[in-house]
């Protein structure tokens, strides 16, 4: 087996989603705190949910990276700079920035820290990779419209990590490049406020009325693809997604790359990775940039779709032994007779049949419709807390 | 204040008589957000019949590994022609300027980036002596920031730019109808019926906000600042009424009557100069998707 050195990088809006990105397989995840960074509307981190993400996260040595990443504003730079010293000193492993002056900042007052350079700044090419590498960062997170070909010559000419996102939501514009939302709604998207203009509906007086949205990222089947061509960090956006969704991702993607690692990645399990990341997905995907210039079958335009579905049936939250009954929070309707599947943390995937569904106080139920609801479901063998239920999908 | 102006022409004396102190050119293919770009050769041309006036090239686009060698020959011409300096956008032009050891000043253009005096005066001290400021930044920051030595630009006239994509959204916008496709359009977001401006070229989409700044309410206090060169950019306005407007910021000592009239011509849209934006709002529902 080849050692494993690819990052699965993923990301987190509080310290739930931190614990389930980890457990799931993410080797990092990068994170925010209320200000300073490009999603100021999610939940976000305190700085007690901070240092206790980065202890768990270092207790099985994985890290976590802070998004410090908005254009910032004169009014901003003195509690900006209050608030990196006092991240620092809760042990963020590294900062994902820029603007220019912070990271000169950071590089000459925190010279320990690593500093990786935001998708903001839409790196394109490699001398202005070169450039940010002069101003000592360490790591570049590039623009989502390169093809592998231009990656790979990133790589090649820098010998920086590189950063790519492989799943998820993307820009119409190239990132940092766009002030749509400050003009429509007066939220300024390069600090934080970003209402998605892109997916508003536009009239340009011809029969049909379009909007700018793209379909979600899926680089699922060029994993080993884009490890090959030395990829350092795979980055899955959506730091307001639900934890559903980031197990699931997170999960699918883990076991991808260890495949690819042990030498048992094939079809199949790209196939069936496909089917999982599909049904997920609230959007259809695509591989955008990655093989050719995208085009109109990358974005909707007319006839745009939001998908939504009740595949994620509840979380489990313990296990009876002495029963032998998964003990789990409900979220969307099942009931008795269903197949679903069970999958965990340690990325296993069971296939059964309901057979009993019981509440909290014994009473037999015959359906669980109730969300937030505790319920106890039979199952033989004992599974860790944040395994997840699904409709069977495979 | 020196005027700047971004034309659709080499013919530059109406506008040099109508008190333009310099002028723009975008370069073709490695320029983005203007309507009229100019190749090498007319631009050399233009050097060398307007040998006296300020003349600044814009290469502001985003620039791929392919264009690195293109962009290194055209820096090193560029600098044979004693340009009065190069928009940028992209830090690879910065990058190839100090390895080619250059000595055209450079004028960090990026675009909404420009926001901040610290990030200006650290830019300073790596050798970019011009900024051109953020247009979606209010005058009291303006202010703020223009006390750092960096020598500023800022726009007081034009559609401006509000978005870069790599897609070519209206060919393909077309294909989705089967028609052949514009290459620029005017369209309304639907619920605000705010007008944009959506130009397509070989290297993408640029979008502009339909309607045209004007700085001219705010003109007197923004000239006692330090700002260098106020842009005017006549994309999309006709020449008569763009050298009307010219010649009422070039003869500023009637405030009210530069307010009117450039009012009456072109509108009085006056973006954020007084118009803070905001990026935390209240939530009203869950973020949770998925």
């Amino acid at each position: 087996m080849i050692p494993i050195s690819i990052e699965l990088l993923a990301p987190a809006g509080d310290f739930e989603r931190l614990k389930v990105n980890l457990l799931y397989g993410a080797d990092a995840v990068y994170v925010g705190i209320d200000r300073f960074n490009l999603r100021a509307n999610a939940t976000n981190f305190s700085y007690e949910d901070l240092k206790e993400g980065c202890d768990f996260a270092h207790q099985i040595h994985k890290k976590v990276y802070l998004t410090f990443n908005i254009v910032f504003h004169d009014e901003d730079r003195e509690e900006m700079e209050k608030i990196i010293e006092q991240v620092v000193s809760i042990g963020v492993d590294a900062f994902i920035v820029s603007d220019l002056y912070l990271i000169h900042y950071l590089h000459t007052k925190y010279p320990q820290k690593e500093i990786h350079v935001s998708t903001q700044e839409s790196i394109t090419n490699y001398e202005e990779a070169l450039f940010y590498k002069d101003l000592g960062v360490s790591r570049i997170v590039l623009a989502r419209e390169l093809s592998k070909d231009e990656i790979k010559e990133i790589i090649d000419q820098t010998g920086l990590e590189v950063e790519v996102f492989i799943q998820g939501a993307m820009c119409t514009c190239y990132s940092g490049r766009c002030a749509l939302s400050s003009y429509v709604t007066n939220r300024d998207p390069n600090r934080g406020g970003c209402s998605q203009v892109c997916r508003f509906t536009f009239d340009g007086g011809e029969e049909k009325k379009f909007t700018l949205a793209t379909k979600d990222l899926n680089l699922v089947e060029y994993i080993k693809t884009l490890i090959d061509i030395g990829v350092t960090s795979f980055k899955v956006e959506g730091r307001m997604r639900s934890i559903y969704y980031l197990a699931t991702v997170v999960g699918t993607y883990r076991k991808i790359i260890d495949a690819y690692y042990h030498g048992t990645l094939d079809d199949t399990l790209i196939k069936q990775s496909m089917v999982i990341l599909s049904r997920v997905s609230n959007r259809e995907t695509s591989t955008h940039y990655l093989l050719k210039e995208a085009d109109e079958n990358d974005q909707y335009y007319t006839g745009r779709q939001e998908l939504s579905n009740q595949d994620y049936l509840g979380q489990v939250i313990g296990y009876d032994q002495e029963k032998k009954r998964i003990i789990m929070k409900e979220r969307n309707y099942f009931k008795v007779g269903d197949v679903v599947e069970l999958f965990t943390p340690k990325g296993k995937t069971y296939t059964f049949q309901i057979t009993e569904i019981y509440d909290e106080k014994e009473n037999v139920l015959d359906v669980a419709r109730h969300p937030d609801q505790q319920l106890l479901i039979p199952f033989p063998e004992e599974v860790e807390e944040y395994s997840m239920l699904r409709k069977a999908i495979l | 204040m020196k005027l700047l102006v971004s034309v659709n022409t080499c013919q530059l004396d109406p506008y040099i008589e109508h008190g333009a102190d310099g002028f723009l050119l975008p370069l073709t293919s490695f320029s983005t957000d203007f309507e009229t770009t100019y190749c090498l050769e007319e631009m050399i041309m233009i050097r060398k019949k307007y040998p006296q006036v300020c003349l600044f090239v814009v290469m502001n686009a985003m620039i791929f590994n392919q264009d690195l060698k293109e962009v290194e020959k055209i820096l090193k011409t560029l600098e044979t022609y004693h340009f009065d300096g190069i928009f940028f956008y992209d830090w690879a032009i910065y990058k190839i300027h100090l390895q080619n050891q250059l000595k055209t000043p450079l004028v960090w253009n990026q675009t909404y980036m420009v926001t901040n005096q610290a990030t200006a005066n650290f830019l300073y001290e790596k050798g970019i002596s011009y900024g051109v400021l953020s247009s979606e930044i209010t005058k009291d920051e303006i202010k703020n920031i223009t006390e750092s030595p960096m020598k500023f630009f800022m726009y007081l006239v034009g559609f401006l730019p509000v978005g870069l994509s790599r897609r070519k959204l209206l060919t393909h916008f077309y294909k989705t109808l089967g028609k052949n496709g514009k290459k620029k359009l005017l369209v309304r977001e639907d619920s605000t019926h705010m007008p944009f401006l959506f130009h397509e070229t070989l290297q993408g989409t640029s979008i502009l906000y339909g309607k045209c700044f004007n700085a001219a309410p705010f003109y007197k206090e923004l000239s006692s600042m330090s700002i260098a060169y106020g842009i005017l950019k006549q994309d999309y306005l006709e020449k008569s009424i763009f050298l009307k407007v010219l010649s009422f910021y070039a003869n500023e000592k009637d405030l009210e009557e530069l307010i009117v009239e450039t009012g009456n011509l072109i509108g009085r849209n006056t973006g954020f100069l007084a118009r803070k934006t905001v990026f935390k709002v209240k939530k009203e529902k869950s973020n949770e998707r998925g």
